[in-house]
């Protein structure tokens, strides 16, 4: 009898849990596709292309590409391969990949329109895409002076940006900090801390800020428009589900953005 | 001159009505063939005994003698000869002969017979078939019709089937002809309807034929209980693995039947008694009982008075008081139904049914974590709650009130009706989303299946319907009809209906069309993940037009050959202005139960073909399949796509062998696999921009996923068995025992109803994929004395 009870029990309690009750395994997915990374920068004279296997364990092999870069009447081929933190910037977590450079004919110029094409394990793919127009940066100098108390400064910006920028962002660079004897020592650019990286692109005036540092500080800060393609990408839901938004890229088994940037001139910020 | 001879042709015609019962305990028997022949002669007319037994036989001529017989699956046939055709209703008493399909007939008073043919726009399981399938827990009506090529469960929790691609919301519940909201326990996994009183429950695939009365988008699933034995008093019952129940009838006087039944589970006494014994560690604070009662009146000829009231109760309460602080979980609902219904002869040929039902849901939820407490010497009072997870009630009703009168002239059976029906919905649950702990509850989480919801509303809807069937010449006949259906305060919509048919020898064919209306909605988001797991569904008036609509068309062929019938049906539905879901960026992630004001308009589509077979002999093997594709489509939102709930193919197949006091069944099913999103590419973001990671670190892993629902999981699998054995025993005056026994996802096969990837522990993604049901083993007792 008790062992009836126990079988009854049983179901009953297995029942009642079922709404836990999952299987785990691995995700298969197919280990040739290829993920792409095109971001094209006004102004460079070179192109680089970041391709991994996003579904292949590190040591599993590199992917197998080619790529041309066709531009406005010529076409470079992605021949070189650089070193991987080149394209990565460092980062972990991205293995199986290669990165490749272009030498382009001529610099990558603002409002232009550029195509892809190239073969992959799983087929060949193309891509399109245009650079968008350079920001307008209207802030020219500014002559600051550190607060007596807090911890930063606010820097009044006043720029324009078109409507092909997805993604305007704030970047430092050439930055020096004048010592005690009067030297200039050049400080990396994570030395200085920013906030927000990103201004509103739809907007024409706006501040950023700046980390307290108790020396007089000299840098050249510029805005870089990015299009919406890769815009579009980094603020994607995941997961997301198609269609998806232009990435630039079209082939099958082949990933990616394809977009292009524009620097704004630099301005140049003095704080005392 | 022509005039006249019809109308000396008229008045020598006659009416012959009666009403069809068991001879045993005097339960009307419906589905019986009653046919009239003169003496010397061929039949000259039938007809077809109704649910409650009765029968009209218009055009019988009033010369010479007249031989009637009856014959009902199961029962030897009744025959009666007349010197002229009574004017008084007969009294057919037909005698329960041997049905070798599972030898219960001591347990059954009465049968359907074929489930495929005893209806043309039903699929009929009566109490037989019912216990002829393995059960899961216990003998349940709802898991029963699910055999139906039209219907289709979810997941293997859901006891509630879809009908044709439509889903719970279009196809109501009907008890003794009146709406059961939620008509389930556990989740949905039990149907709330105890199998003990079942005398029949109908499947109405479309929304023609009978399906005109009701007025619903997706049929309706209509489940009769018995009258009550009129012989002596009985009892019956049993003890499942989920739940005791005992039903008690016997007769008042002379003509009055009464019948009294009850179900509650154990779950939570158990687990109590075996917690308090340090068997296990913790109860399972969680319980469901039920309770029906149904009156009948037998006031002569076809006349009767019935009236059946229901209510059953679940709760969910969970309480840990300490001196400090409380957590609690206290969540109750259920429903009532109440419903009346008078039936009187109209003139020679008229029968008029009058119906009163009221139905009523409510739910009562709270859940609250942590909250300090001030004990006094009297009570608690409480401080307001820090952690409020949900809180809030609801209820939804219907109250309806129906006449049909249904004619039998000689050339054509016409039927009349007209419908009021009120339904209230005031719902006030308030989610809290970012709760911590109090949005779960042990391993549920309450954000699964709760969104905030607001809304009180009335609907009145006034309807007036016909129908007319009518015999053409060279063995082909029609059908036809018309609802009108005015949504007070919204639209007012006509709902045509027709068919065409042709009778051979052995087989008979039609093709038909349909439309019909709804203004209710439900705020179920199908697509959740945990729609597969909780059937429970409020109801919502639609509060503006366009009101929902269903198109249909239909072809079907049915044949017989021997002890072998085979049915094919196929149909085209189109679905519009439904309340759907908006689509969101996380379609399987949200809660079942939404706010209907975030619905949009959307539609879908239905298309398949069905087919059923049957071999059914006296006695010995015995088997049932039925076959089913389709393809079903939702829009909203621009897109379109396959419900999650679909599969396109679905075979059943059931069996059952008898051999003396013992049978054993066996019921083995295989559908293609639900609809799955793919996962194409899990993107390692790393992007060389300040946003990303300006410092290095982990790139950003996204997933890119391919069109919605666009690929299918793996082919589900599953064979049921069962087996059972009867004994008579002498106890209480003599009756029978039956025991049965049966496992459920006999081989233990993973099927599953979705996944979705998550990291792993150890790196990398995984596919989480739920689970339908595990083996499942389960036993019990029944008893009729």
């Amino acid at each position: 009898m008790r062992r009836w009870v126990g079988f009854g029990l049983g179901a009953v309690l297995a029942v009642a849990a079922m709404s836990a009750c999952e299987d785990f395994d691995p995700l298969e997915l197919h280990p040739d596709v290829v993920w792409l990374e095109v971001l094209l920068v006004a102004g460079e004279s070179e192109a680089r292309v970041l391709a991994i296997h996003p579904h292949r364990e590190q040591g599993d092999g590199t992917p197998e590409i080619t790529a041309h870069l066709v531009g406005p009447g010529w076409e470079a081929a992605f021949s070189e391969t650089l070193e991987l933190e080149v394209c990565t910037g460092g980062r972990i977590g991205v293995d199986s990949a290669r990165c490749l450079r272009a030498a382009l004919p001529e610099p990558v110029r603002a409002g232009a329109a550029y195509g892809l094409r190239g073969t992959a394990p799983l087929g060949s793919f193309t891509g399109e895409t245009r650079v968008p127009d350079t920001p307008l940066l209207e802030t020219d100098t500014l002559h600051l002076s550190w607060p007596e108390k807090g911890e930063g400064r606010h820097i009044p910006l006043r720029y324009r940006a078109g409507s092909d920028i997805g993604t305007l962002l704030v970047d430092v660079r050439d930055i020096f900090e004048t010592r005690e004897d009067g030297t200039e020592v050049e400080l990396p650019t994570s030395d200085l801390r920013l906030l927000p990286r990103g201004v509103d692109p739809a907007g024409t005036a706006d501040t950023v800020w700046i980390g307290v540092r108790e020396r007089p500080l000299r840098f050249s800060l510029i805005l870089l428009g990015v299009g919406w393609k890769l815009t579009d990408f980094a603020y994607l839901e995941s997961p997301a589900i198609r269609p998806w938004p232009k990435f630039g890229i079209d082939g099958y088994g082949v990933y990616g953005y394809f977009d292009g940037a524009a620097r704004s001139r630099a301005a140049s910020i003095l704080v005392r | 001159m022509i005039s006249t001879t019809v109308l000396i042709a008229a008045l020598q015609q006659a009416t012959l009505t009666g009403v069809v019962r068991d001879s045993v305990d005097l339960e009307p028997v419906a589905f019986a063939q009653v046919s009239v022949v003169p003496a010397g002669g061929e039949a000259v007319a039938g007809a077809v005994s109704d649910r409650f037994g009765a029968f009209l036989v218009p055009g019988v001529s009033v010369a010479g003698r007249v031989r009637v017989e009856v014959s009902a699956f199961g029962y030897s046939v009744w025959a009666a000869t007349y010197e002229t055709v009574p004017s008084d209703p007969v009294r057919v008493l037909l005698t329960p002969a041997p049905i070798a399909l599972e030898g219960l007939d001591v347990i059954a008073s009465s049968r359907a017979g074929d489930p495929l043919s005893v209806s043309r726009d039903a699929f009929v399981i009566d109490s037989v078939l019912l216990r002829s399938l393995p059960t899961i827990l216990e003998t349940d009506v709802l898991r029963a019709i699910a055999v139906s090529p039209s219907a289709s469960a979810s997941s293997d929790y859901m006891s509630v089937p879809f009908i044709r691609g439509g889903t719970s919301d279009g196809t109501p519940v009907l008890l003794d002809g009146v709406r059961l909201f939620n008509a389930f326990h556990l989740g949905g996994f039990l149907s709330a309807v105890n199998a003990e009183v079942v005398e029949r429950a109908r499947l109405l695939a479309g929304s023609g034929g009978d399906g005109l009365a009701i007025g619903s988008l997706s049929g309706a699933i209509d489940i009769a209980t018995r009258d009550g034995s009129r012989d002596r008093m009985r009892m019956s019952g049993g003890l499942g693995a989920a739940s005791a129940r005992l039903s008690v009838e016997g007769p008042v006087g002379e003509s009055v039947s009464y019948l009294v039944d009850g179900r509650r589970t154990w779950i939570d006494g158990l687990t109590l008694a075996l917690d308090g014994m340090g068997i296990i560690d913790g109860h399972l604070p969680y319980f469901f009982q039920d309770l029906h009662a149904k009156v009948t009146a037998d006031l002569g000829g076809v006349r009767r008075l019935s009236v059946s009231g229901y209510a059953n109760s679940e709760s969910l309460d969970d309480v840990d008081a300490r001196e400090q602080v409380t957590r609690q979980v206290a969540m109750t609902w259920g429903s009532v139904a109440f419903s009346a219904h008078y039936r009187d002869r109209l003139g020679a040929n008229g029968i008029v049914d009058a119906t009163l039902g009221h139905s009523r849901f409510t739910s009562d939820l709270f859940r609250v974590e942590d909250y300090p407490r001030a004990v006094d010497d009297s009570d608690m009072v409480y401080d307001p709650p820090p952690d409020t997870g949900l809180f809030g009630h609801g209820s939804m009703g219907e109250s309806r009130a129906d006449v049909k009168v249904t004619l039998h002239a000689p050339a054509a059976k016409i039927v009349a009706g007209a419908q009021a029906t009120r339904f209230e919905a005031d719902h006030d649950v308030r989610f809290t989303e970012d709760c911590y702990y109090s949005c779960s509850w042990g391993l549920m989480d309450l954000r699964d299946y709760f969104h905030s919801l607001a809304m009180r509303e009335t609907h009145w809807r006034l309807a007036a319907y016909s129908s007319v069937d009518v015999p053409l010449r060279r063995r082909f006949s029609a059908r036809g009809g018309l609802r009108l259906d005015r949504f007070r305060g919204l639209t007012t919509e006509f709902s045509p209906f027709a068919e065409l048919s042709y009778a051979a020898s052995w087989w008979d064919a039609r093709i038909s069309a349909a439309r019909s209306h709804q203004a209710l909605a439900s705020v179920r988001n199908e697509e959740s993940l945990f729609a597969s797991y909780v059937a429970y569904d409020l109801i919502a008036p639609v509060s503006e037009p366009p009101i929902p609509r269903n198109t249909e068309f239909s072809a079907g062929w049915e044949g017989s050959r021997g002890r072998l019938r085979v049915r094919l049906d196929a149909y085209v539905r189109l679905l519009e202005n439904l309340r759907l879901p908006a689509f969101g960026s996380h379609p399987i992630e949200v809660a079942v139960l939404g706010d209907p004001a975030r619905w949009e308009l959307g539609s879908g589509t239905a298309r398949g073909i069905e087919a059923s077979w049957s071999w059914l002999p006296d006695r010995g093997f015995s088997a049932l399949g039925t076959y089913r594709w389709a393809r079903v489509s939702r829009t909203v939102s621009s897109r379109t796509y396959v419900p999650r709930f679909h599969r396109d193919h679905e075979l059943e197949l059931g069996a059952s062998y008898n051999l003396g006091s013992s049978s054993w069944s066996a019921r083995f099913s295989v559908r293609s696999g639900q609809p799955v999103t793919p996962v194409l590419v899990l993107a390692k973001f790393a992007a060389s921009l300040p946003w990303s990671h300006p410092d290095g670190g982990s790139a950003v892993t996204k997933i890119l996923a391919g069109e919605y629902n666009s690929e299918r999981l793996r082919r589900y699998a599953r064979m049921d068995v069962g087996w059972r054995r009867e004994s008579e025993v002498s106890w209480f005056g003599g009756g029978v025992v039956a025991l049965y026994a049966s496992v459920a996802n006999l081989f233990n096969r993973a099927n599953v109803v979705g996944w979705k990837p998550e990291r792993g522990i150890w790196g990398g993604f995984i596919r989480v994929a739920s689970r339908q049901l595990p083996v499942v083993p389960s036993f019990g007792a029944e008893f009729r004395f």
